[in-house]
């Protein structure tokens, strides 16, 4: 039996790791996107009057999945802060967050969203080529299975945000 | 001792291999990367939807435009073939029976039916007639498919069920698409759409489509006549008016040339007229939305559509106008409060006349011919947040008043508990009611005629009996009290479970009881009086599962089981039709290759029981299994192979309730090539 076991084993084992060979070097990408965006916030300065203490409030606008990936960045350390992950289930509410994420949304609720933040210290991080356009300020988006970065500079400077040049220099940047 | 450890190291590092998708250690790897790494790292999102849940609190399922394109479905009742817990039966090549929890038929009426806004259920007999529902498929979004009561929410009718089918914005459907193909059943195809922009805000598309499908076998063997053609065409413009206001006006047109095998009931010798017969079909609707949003928690929507169809067969002529205008806010009260309300207004116009078969003789009698109908009504629902991210509450009501049956109340409670991001449990208790039809209140037919018996003793005998069917001004509604529950979860990241559970109670279902006999000396008819006296109740299970069981492998399977349990006022056992008692459906979708996809898609249905003209059948139940193979050798270019209905060379689905000779439906294959540019 035992004999058997071994038998197959090693032949179902490399079936098993032949299988998954793709997935070596693709991570999930709601995984990378949660992770780009803890590296976002550490690259982004707030003002004063942002009125940041022992947390950034990040907030989440997204389903399920989303919200699973995030949970991965809850209270990781950013600078002398520890990062903290709000489920948002309602687009209300927007000023305990120093920064909101949103996955996805309409488009004419999203633009509603950036009309009510403006010039607002908070730092808007989303999905998709249009987000950045339209008014947010990181745009995340997939092109060919890879994330690009679009960030929105005029929006970010009129909230008095600072994003380090480091980001800037691997983003395309929107407006100037 | 060393083997067991052997063998344990293997089993472990061959579960790894196999486990899910994402794990903490793919997470705890990204957050180390840099993010010059994290923007050159490849990404898959191929686990998002086996891991996504929904959020409704209702048995809600959608179909993507993903899972229609790889199912190989050329119609949208062959795609809601996708979802769990529907019934779908070819009834021949251009009649479909398709309901949800029983009570199917070609005449299924507790189903609502919605395109882009817009009502396809018809007042006339109280259903779809789904040869005329069609749309250009590349460009639908999704179909929302909510299985239960959604009166509360979209009115009279959807007694066990909605269907929403979404079509995509203009924005994402621009440049050009071409596809062409043909086959064995499908014989030839063909559609165009251009999307193009006008200005910086406004998007549009216009499309044509067209087709020839052949025909079945009838059950008693031959070629069943059942061919049909259609050229359909159409537009969507959406324009953002200001940063607060989008318009979006679309429109269809369609003509159908059909083909049929009919009988009809004589009342002279040989007692049965069977012949090939024509339909002709061809309308259109205009539809304008206007939507202002507010701020992200409020907006609203006015809708207004026009639509028509006429129906020109052999038996009966039938054309129908509708207006429709819908008004709808959305709005937050309090922060813990989201306050849907609306109002509509629908008016109607027929005209409904019985026509001469061949031979002179009619069938079909409307008492009034045309009649203007109206309906108003209103709903207001409140999705309450009870605790926040885990507990939500929406009550809400629709008041309704129509012509034919009045005033209609139709409220409804839900309750959603999201414990844990991986976890959903709903329940609900809602009413809902399936309205009178025109030709349940002014219609009468006949329905079959028993040929004169001769009886032992000559010269005395039976005459012929003509059985008829008679409409009833005092028919009322059908009601339902369901009772639902529901439980979603991702239990591993690559694998999604849905279950619901229902119990329905029935009360005043159709029934057609016999009335007093009359004899004129020639013949005796019998008289079928529609009546509400039909009660009853129906249970089951629903099961949808997801498996991304590898980054280019995913399993779809579905299983759904029905009891249906009718009785008459006074009698335990009426002869009614019941739905099949079990669904099952298992899909696998691989890509192999970048460039190559490969499905295949088997589906079990159990026996189901129809009553008609012909007399009471069992259906056998039939397994049958669809396969596709697509290969993309250019950018833009899509070319694939289908085969439908491939375990057996014909297979019988459902016996149409009248009318339609009992057809087969013959295996298919063929082949498309879909250009865009």
């Amino acid at each position: 039996m035992k004999r058997q076991i071994r038998k197959w084993l090693p032949s179902l084992l490399s079936l098993g790791l032949l299988l998954n060979s793709p997935l070596v070097q693709a991570l999930e990408e709601q995984t990378v996107l949660a992770a780009l965006a803890l590296n976002i916030v550490r690259f982004t300065t707030w003002p004063a009057e942002a009125g940041i203490k022992e947390s950034i409030n990040f907030c989440v606008v997204g389903d399920n999945v989303v919200q699973q990936a995030f949970a991965s960045i809850d209270s990781k350390a950013v600078g002398n802060q520890a990062l903290k992950i709000i489920n948002l289930s309602r687009l209300s509410n927007f000023e305990q967050c120093h920064v909101l994420y949103i996955s996805e949304l309409k488009q004419n609720v999203l633009l509603q969203v950036f009309v009510e933040l403006k010039k607002h210290p908070l730092l808007t991080i989303g999905e998709g080529a249009d987000f950045a356009v339209q008014g947010g300020m990181v745009g995340l988006e997939n092109v060919n299975d890879k994330i690009n970065l679009h960030i929105n500079l005029p929006v970010v400077r009129e909230s008095n945000l600072n994003i380090s040049s480091r980001l800037l220099k691997l983003a395309k940047i929107i407006g100037n | 001792m060393k083997n067991k450890k052997t063998i344990l190291f293997y089993l472990s590092i061959t579960a790894l291999c196999f486990s899910s998708l994402v794990d903490a250690d793919e997470q705890n790897e990204a957050l180390n990367l840099s993010v010059e790494d994290l923007l050159n790292v490849e990404v898959t999102s191929v686990a998002k939807k086996a891991q996504s849940l929904n959020d409704a609190p209702a048995a809600a399922f959608v179909i993507s435009n993903e899972d229609i394109k790889r199912s190989g479905a050329t119609s949208i009742p062959d795609a809601l073939r996708l979802a769990p817990g529907l019934d779908v039966a070819k009834i021949d090549a251009n009649k479909w029976a398709v309901s949800s929890r029983g009570f199917n038929g070609r005449f299924a009426n507790k189903l609502l039916v919605l395109i882009d806004g817009r009502n396809a259920y018809t007042r006339s007999f109280a259903g779809v007639y789904w040869e005329n529902q069609d749309v250009m498929m590349e460009d639908v979004d999704r179909i929302e498919v909510i299985r239960g009561p959604g009166a509360a929410l979209w009115g009279a009718n959807a007694v066990n069920g909605v269907i929403n089918i979404i079509t995509k914005s203009s924005a994402q459907t621009q440049g050009a698409l071409l596809n062409a193909g043909g086959g064995t059943q499908e014989q030839g195809f063909g559609s165009f759409r251009y999307g193009t922009k006008f200005g910086e805000d406004t998007t549009a598309r216009a499309y044509i489509k067209g087709f020839e499908r052949g025909q079945n076998t009838l059950a008693s063997g031959g070629n069943a006549g059942d061919n049909w053609n259609k050229v359909q065409g159409g537009f969507r413009l959406d324009s953002k008016l200001s940063l607060q206001d989008a318009l979006t006006v679309q429109g269809d047109m369609y003509q159908s040339q059909i083909n049929q095998s009919s009988y009809y009931p004589q009342l002279t010798p040989p007692y049965q007229l069977t012949e090939q017969d024509k339909a002709h079909t061809y309308g259109g609707n205009l539809l304008g939305r206007l939507q202002h949003t507010f701020s992200p928690t409020s907006d609203y929507s006015l809708q207004f559509y026009y639509d028509t169809y006429t129906r020109n067969e052999v038996p009966i002529y039938e054309r129908r106008h509708t207006l429709d205008v819908d008004f709808q806010h959305r709005f937050t009260l309090l922060d813990w409060h989201e306050i849907i309300w609306g109002a509509s207004y629908r008016y109607g116009h027929d005209h409904i006349v019985g026509n001469t078969l061949s031979n002179g003789s009619a069938v079909f009698n409307v008492n009034i011919g045309s009649v203007n109908d109206q309906l108003g009504s209103a709903f207001i629902q409140d999705e309450m947040t009870l605790i926040d991210n885990k507990l939500w509450l929406t009550i809400g009501s629709r008041f309704e008043h129509n012509d034919y049956s009045g005033f209609e109340g139709q409220p409804s409670a839900r309750i959603l508990w999201a414990p844990h991001n991986q976890h959903r449990f709903w329940a609900s208790v809602s009413r809902a009611v399936r309205t009178p039809s025109r030709i349940e209140q002014h219609g009468s037919a006949l329905g079959a005629v028993q040929p004169p018996q001769v009886l032992p003793f000559p010269p005395f005998g039976i005459p012929p009996v003509a059985i008829m069917p008679q409409g009833n001004p005092n028919y009322r509604s059908e009601e339902v009290i369901a009772y639902e529950a529901g439980y979603r979860t991702t239990f591993s990241q690559s694998v999604s479970l849905d279950i619901t559970g229902f119990y329905n109670d029935y009360r005043d279902l159709r029934n057609s009881p016999l009335g007093t006999p009359t004899f004129n000396g020639f013949y005796i008819t019998q008289p079928l009086n529609v009546t509400n006296t039909l009660h009853g109740k129906t249970y089951g299970i629903e099961i949808a599962t997801v498996w991304q069981m590898l980054d280019w492998w995913r399993w779809d399977a579905n299983y759904s089981w029905l009891h249906t349990q009718l009785h008459k006022d006074g009698i335990s056992d009426p002869n009614t039709a019941i739905s099949p008692q079990q669904h099952a459906s298992l899909r696998g979708a691989l890509s192999p290759h970048q460039d190559v996809d490969l499905d295949f898609w088997f589906r079990y249905v159990d026996s189901n029981f129809t009553v008609g003209s012909l007399g009471d059948t069992t259906v056998k139940a039939y397994v049958t299994l669809d396969l596709r193979a697509a290969w993309r050798p250019y950018k833009g270019i899509e070319l694939s192979l289908v085969g439908q209905n491939l375990a057996a060379q014909k297979h019988l689905e459902y016996l149409g309730e009248t009318q339609v000779l009992p057809t087969a439906i013959n295996r298919g294959l063929y082949g498309k090539i879909s250009w865009s540019f």
